[in-house]
């Protein structure tokens, strides 16, 4: 039949257009990325030291392990040293990792969930429920994030959990606005018509039709979240507001700031660690970005 | 009774904080098995038309029958079992298709939304589809982006028909094809009218494309229809100086005929107050014209036009 | 080739990266003839106008080939010598009237730009120019309407400023990349009309690019069919509408909707059944595929374009063989 497409037409076209699957393509696109790749690989390397933690240092990182402020290489069982209270400093850092990353990927995914529904809902339906949610997510915006976190975790207590709902409710805003402009934009587009010429419901429209559409800037905003949120985090342990059972980078530069003039390394090692991680999360977002954003040319 | 019956339906919205009509007052009826060709410039509304026949724009006014059944005021949920019966294909062969999902997922949903619970029921519909649009069956497991224009024309159809629909609005099916392709959808879109008895709503700026096409031809000019007949007499005798415009402007593929006149002066201008609103560009305008807006009427069998000249 | 030719394109061969978009494409434009260059989408008209403008993209290279432009080639031309030809001696009318003006200059001070960059005159003779472009091209109440930025202005008139930007040095070449494509039937005749006007009040020449037979029909003094990439027939407009050679260019017209009388009810379209990716990664003639007239021999090598008379070439080997058989016919 003349108006049949033969099986080898549909080859030859998938053929010229690099037929793999999305999934695959990204993957290709990503190994070519130099930002995305040395990003992830200094976080594969905080993740490693995270995860192994209690292995390379079992015990309390609190506890007092040797004597007081020993410089890095002065001795070997402490190979970053020890800070005023004689505990490892090393120890410290690791256990660190543990705490920034959990409080960092659990505030970033709370913002996510909250963000996403938020905006998603807002810019689907448009209306006044989209007026009344813009008008709460100005709300929350117009509030500085940190203090809003401070309030927060003065009303509960301050425990790495409340600190990480905490961070996700300041922070979801950004994912909103961002949700909101790909909903509104997708809303419009013609599969999303034909999906309502289907009689598709709103929620498997949103949900399975768009979502999966508008993921590409959520994920690169992301890793940039997660970023902030340890440095949130950072900032409240350095004031002595994070959690008081946990060892965190920013409470060992709150207890070193005593000595900065003295054992000025109490404070740089977990500030390097601090500006290491975070400019890993945003070179993963930039790679991310170009990697996912068609118009780039590079997928 | 038709199978499609449209009676004074209006579809207004807020710009500018004016209330502009992009279909005002629109009147017209679909036969089972007809095909009416719906032809306008862009802006006149026919897109907005039969989206608003399908329900997915809300009509200000008017009565919108399927069946007998009315559809204007019910609400979406209401609507869901109707929309087996009407669908869509779309203009576009790139934004139609979602392009994260699978033909396949893409031609099964419908089917799992309309209750068909049993998946080997399902899977065999969507094999008959697939094959019916002249696909084959392995491009199920692959996605949008792997395929030709053409070729994504045909996965649009197969999702309009895999419901089995009665009435089918195509939405400029062809225009963002290529010549070559234009052919192999038409013949098929006429293919699939016969075999599975469709009703089309045929909605294209295409002159060309619409007379070999349709049964019947409405002429759009801003919102409303000033013609209406079969396709030979629309051609043989257009009784309104704007369809005569339109089909003395499209270029012929023979170089011996005179050359495409220019018949319309200046563009199309919104609907001024008063009198016809095609008035302003009309070469034929006479004082009337300006006072009194011609009613669509009657001018001989099967043939209606919106003019006092006519 | 003519010596008097104004545009004389010989062999040009234009790629993107691994993929070759242009394989090889010869023709020419004599000083006041409209040639039409007809394809449908992908088959490389665009890539070959924009490689005679040398306004390729970045990723693009021409590989091969001269552009004979008055006597200078120019694919070899320094960037400067292009700068000076491009706006003043050849121009291009691009299709999409929404987004070739600058949204943000008003649309005198457009088309001043051009005049400025090419020739010297006083601010006010430039204004004067600007004027009279725009009656030129149609636009009622110039004065007013020169001082509006584009989005004021509807399709039609954006095409209009276009066609006013492109002939205010009066070049002796235009190129059309499917200038109508996006506008209305009824405002297609009237900016068709008025360059075609321009052209012959100026004496230019246009390279119109489409896919329209009807406005080739109408407009073009020859015709040129391209697919995949090559040129597969060339000819006068007359003579190629009375019987098209190339089995591409038959089947395109066979399946175009154009003339009366027929209907779905009574006549199926004239399909070509495959696409242009059907012959991907073959050799031979890259319609093969898809050919009724196809042969064993057509699918060895690409054919070569063969002089078939008189100002008339075909890329076919089953044609060409015919053609000298009727030619034989005659004579004997």
């Amino acid at each position: 039949m003349a108006g049949v497409i033969q099986a080898r037409d549909v080859v030859a076209i998938a053929a010229l257009r690099a037929t793999v699957r999305p999934g695959n393509r990204l993957l290709r696109a990503a190994a070519r990325n130099p930002t995305f790749l040395i990003g992830m690989l200094i976080l594969l390397a905080v993740v490693l030291v995270a995860t192994t933690a209690p292995w390379m240092f079992p015990g309390d990182p609190q506890d007092m392990a040797g004597p007081p402020t020993l410089w890095p290489g002065e001795d070997a069982t402490f190979p970053l040293g020890t800070d005023s209270l004689g505990r490892d400093v090393a120890a410290g850092l690791a256990y660190g990792a543990r705490v920034s990353l959990l409080v960092g990927v659990s505030a970033a995914a709370i913002g996510l969930a909250i963000g996403t529904l938020v905006g998603a809902l807002g810019g689907y339906f448009g209306g006044w429920l989209d007026n009344v949610l813009v008008r709460v997510t100005e709300l929350f915006q117009t509030v500085p994030t940190f203090l809003l976190v401070i309030v927060i975790v003065a009303i509960g207590q301050p425990s790495a959990q409340v600190i990480a709902l905490a961070i996700g409710v300041a922070s979801w805003p950004t994912v909103a606005r961002l949700v909101r402009a790909q909903f509104r934009s997708l809303r419009v587009a013609d599969f999303v018509t034909a999906a309502r010429s289907l009689g598709y419901g709103p929620m498997r429209i949103v949900f399975r039709e768009i979502l999966p559409n508008a993921m590409a800037p959520i994920i690169v905003t992301t890793s940039v979240m997660v970023a902030n949120a340890i440095l949130t985090e950072a900032g409240l342990s350095f004031l002595n507001l994070g959690d008081p059972n946990l060892v965190s980078w920013g409470s060992m530069i709150g207890d070193g700031r005593a000595l900065l003039r003295t054992a000025w390394f109490l404070t740089a090692l977990p500030g390097t660690a601090i500006a290491l991680t975070v400019l890993a999360l945003n070179l993963v977002g930039d790679g991310l970005n170009d990697i996912l954003n068609p118009r780039s040319g590079l997928v | 009774m038709s199978l499609l019956s449209v009676e004074g339906l209006y579809t207004r919205y807020v710009t500018h904080g004016r209330s502009v009509a992009a279909v005002d007052g629109v009147s017209l009826q679909i036969g089972a098995g007809e095909t009416v060709g719906l032809v306008g410039e862009s802006g006149c509304g026919k897109s907005t038309l039969g989206k608003t026949i399908l329900r997915l724009l809300d009509p200000s006014e008017g009565s919108i029958r399927l069946g007998g059944q009315e559809l204007a005021e019910l609400g979406q949920r209401a609507l869901r079992p109707f929309r087996r019966r009407m669908q869509m294909v779309f203009q576009d062969p790139f934004g139609a298709l979602n392009p994260r999902q699978t033909i396949g997922t893409l031609l099964d949903t419908p089917l799992k939304v309309h209750g068909v619970r049993r998946r080997a029921e399902r899977r065999a519909r969507v094999r008959d589809i697939v094959a019916r649009v002249g696909l084959p069956a392995e491009a199920l497991q692959r996605y949008p982006h792997e395929f030709s224009g053409g070729q994504r024309q045909r996965i649009g159809i197969a999702r309009a028909l895999v419901l089995r629909p009665e009435l089918v609005v195509c939405d400029e099916p062809v225009s963002a094809l290529d010549l070559s392709i234009q052919a192999q959808i038409l013949n098929l879109l006429a293919d699939l009218k016969r075999d599975l008895g469709l009703s089309y709503l045929f909605i294209s700026h295409d002159l060309s494309v619409v007379r070999y096409f349709a049964d019947r031809v409405l002429v759009m000019y801003l919102g409303r229809i000033v013609e209406s007949a079969d396709y030979a007499s629309l051609w043989r005798a257009p009784k309104h100086p704007y369809t005569r415009a339109l089909l003395a402007a499209v270029p012929q593929a023979d170089p011996t005929r005179p050359r495409a006149a220019v018949g319309l002066r200046g563009e199309l201008t919104s609907a001024e107050a008063g009198g016809c609103r095609f008035r302003a560009r009309c070469p034929v305008a006479v004082d009337r014209c300006a006072t009194e807006d011609p009613m669509l009427r009657p001018v001989a069998p099967g043939h209606a036009a919106a003019c006092h000249l006519a | 080739m003519n010596a008097a030719s104004l545009l004389d394109v010989q062999d040009l061969a234009v790629g993107f990266g691994a993929a070759m978009a242009v394989h090889g494409v010869s023709f020419r434009i004599d000083p006041g003839e409209t040639l039409a260059l007809v394809g449908e989408s992908g088959c490389g008209k665009s890539v070959t106008a924009f490689a005679i403008m040398r306004l390729l993209p970045p990723t693009a290279r021409i590989h091969r080939g001269r552009i004979m432009f008055a006597g200078t080639d120019l694919v070899s031309a320094p960037p400067r010598a292009l700068r000076d030809i491009r706006g003043k001696r050849m121009s291009l009318i691009q299709q999409e009237p929404m987004t070739s003006l600058n949204p943000v200059l008003t649309v005198g001070a457009q088309i001043a730009e051009v005049i400025r960059r090419h020739e010297t005159l006083s601010r006010a003779a430039t204004q004067r120019r600007v004027l009279e472009l725009l009656d030129l091209v149609g636009i009622p109440d110039p004065r007013h309407r020169a001082a509006e930025f584009p989005h004021h202005f509807s399709g039609g008139m954006r095409q209009r400023v276009m066609i006013a930007m492109a002939v205010a040095c009066h070049p002796e070449l235009i190129i059309a990349d499917e200038p109508t494509t996006a506008l209305d039937v009824t405002i297609q005749a009237q900016v068709l009309d008025l360059l075609d006007g321009l052209r012959r009040q100026f004496g230019m020449a246009v390279l119109l690019i489409t896919h329209d037979f009807g406005v080739v029909a109408q407009w073009a003094d020859r015709v040129a069919v391209m697919y995949a990439g090559r040129i597969v027939e060339q000819a006068p407009t007359r003579p190629f509408f009375v019987r098209p050679r190339h089995p591409y260019a038959r089947g395109l017209l066979g399946a175009a909707v154009g003339e009366a009388e027929t209907h779905y009810t009574t006549q199926r379209l004239d399909e070509i059944p495959g696409s242009v990716a059907s012959a991907a990664g073959e050799p031979g003639c890259p319609f093969a595929p898809r050919c009724p007239e196809m042969i064993s021999a057509c699918r060895d090598a690409p054919p070569p374009l063969a002089e078939v008379g008189p100002a008339r070439q075909v890329a076919c080997i089953v044609e060409a063989a015919r053609i000298e058989a009727e030619h034989v016919a005659a004579v004997g």
